[in-house]
């Protein structure tokens, strides 16, 4: 036995050692459930918190900027995303810190990691559009057409679309949020929690369909291999190719 | 007296067998060992948490009726206004798709209640930013029927948490 699990069977009001399958401590008296569930309001309003920051983030961009959308506004709302997510992080930056240690792989987790993200881009790109044709829609959802106007347009595309948000997306959603859930529920109910979230802040309900799912793979490979990187290789492969075919359709 | 000295020690309220060394029960917080004064505050807070418990579970059920509430007039909106005001299929989709969330988070809170409501009431807020961006005059519609189902919803996360973390 670690030490580490022997010290979980210790009283935490008196310290007394504990019996298996305890329910109150022996020796003062203190209800176990209590002690060990004392923290918890703490993660929920952190949680709660960290979502209501995104939403007055998502009303600054949607009202403010919406009638002047141009690159210092993109950048000011891409610097307040990562100084929040950042301050939330710092609140319990020890277990953020862990994730970031390279672990060895196995290869199925090699290849999930590279297979499905292909996978995924090709269905979201062809369902998208399949989808807005079913809808009888024609508004045009090209991602490259919003950086077009800039100069080196490829280049601005790629960093605000496959780069920054793989890195603080992943941050924030696997990172932060998926620790405070874990800490008051299971790792089944974290997954779906933080995967709910995350296809709830990209504000289109019809891409709750497949954000969703790819948000529970991304929880899962957190929870399987417990490293951000996988997390961060898959989400890059699956925006970028989006982006690329955005690119190429243009 | 010398026969009861070898019997186990048991607990009196719950008759769990109980170590000489433990002057709680380690299975319902009896202090065994403690003044008459103790034992019957043991009972006095028993009763209390029962009562606290009880609170908090209706909590749990009204917020999970006004998830459910909320997701039928959903689906009522969406199909009057696909069908007798015209309206395109995305209105019908977009209230559907959110029906169905409020209804699978409903039912899914009957056994996680504490992230369940935190999602529901998640949603909710984002359905009105989202409405208040699209169109900034819903901004105030509706304003005291909001706030009821958020206060609802909030008393339901709490009762959650306190009913997680054992009501003292």
């Amino acid at each position: 036995m670690s030490q580490d699990s022997l010290s979980t069977h210790h009283c935490d009001n008196c310290s007394a050692p504990l019996v298996a399958k305890a329910k109150f401590c022996g020796s003062c008296g203190a209800s176990i459930k209590c002690s060990k569930n004392a923290g918890l309001e703490k993660s929920v309003y952190a949680i709660i918190a960290f979502y209501v920051a995104f939403l007055v983030l998502a009303i600054v961009n949607n009202t403010v900027f919406a009638t002047d959308y141009s690159f210092t506004s993109e950048v000011i709302i891409e610097v307040a995303f990562i100084v929040i997510t950042l301050g939330f992080c710092f609140l319990d930056w020890r277990a953020i810190i862990r994730l970031y240690i390279i672990r060895d792989i196995d290869v199925k987790g090699i290849l999930m990691t590279l297979l499905i993200p292909i996978g995924s881009a090709v269905v979201v790109y062809y369902g998208i559009d399949w989808i807005n044709e079913a809808l009888g829609e024609y508004g045009d959802s090209n991602m490259f057409a919003e950086y077009v106007a800039y100069e080196n347009s490829l280049f601005w595309a790629i960093f605000f679309i496959a780069i920054l948000p793989p890195i603080f997306e992943e941050l924030a959603f696997r990172g932060f949020l998926f620790n405070e859930l874990r800490k008051v529920s299971s790792v089944q109910v974290t997954i779906i929690g933080t995967s709910f979230l995350f296809a709830l802040v990209h504000f289109s309900l019809i891409s709750f369909i497949w954000i969703f799912p790819f948000g529970i793979f991304l929880g899962y490979l957190r929870q399987r291999y417990q490293t951000l990187w996988l997390g961060m290789i898959v989400h890059f492969i699956h925006n970028f190719l989006v982006l690329m075919l955005d690119y190429y359709f243009y | 007296m010398e026969e009861k000295i070898l019997d186990p020690l048991q607990c009196s309220f719950c008759d769990v067998v109980m170590e000489e060394d433990q002057a709680f029960c380690v299975s319902c917080g009896f202090p065994e060992k403690g003044t008459k004064q103790e034992q019957s505050k043991f009972h006095a807070d028993r009763i209390l948490n029962m009562r606290k418990s009880s609170e908090a579970r209706g909590g749990i059920t009204s917020a999970r009726n006004i998830l459910f509430i909320i997701a039928a007039l959903k689906m009522i909106s969406g199909v009057v206004f696909f069908f007798l005001l015209d309206e395109d299929s995305e209105v019908l989709i977009t209230q559907t798709i959110l029906a169905v969330i409020y209804v699978v988070l409903g039912y899914w809170s009957q056994q996680k209640p504490l992230v369940a409501l935190i999602l529901g009431l998640l949603v909710y807020i984002t359905i009105i930013v989202l409405g208040a961006i699209l169109d900034p005059t819903t901004i105030f519609s509706g304003v005291i029927i909001r706030v009821l189902v958020i206060v609802y919803l909030a008393k339901g996360i709490h009762a959650a948490l306190h009913l997680k973390q054992g009501i003292r």
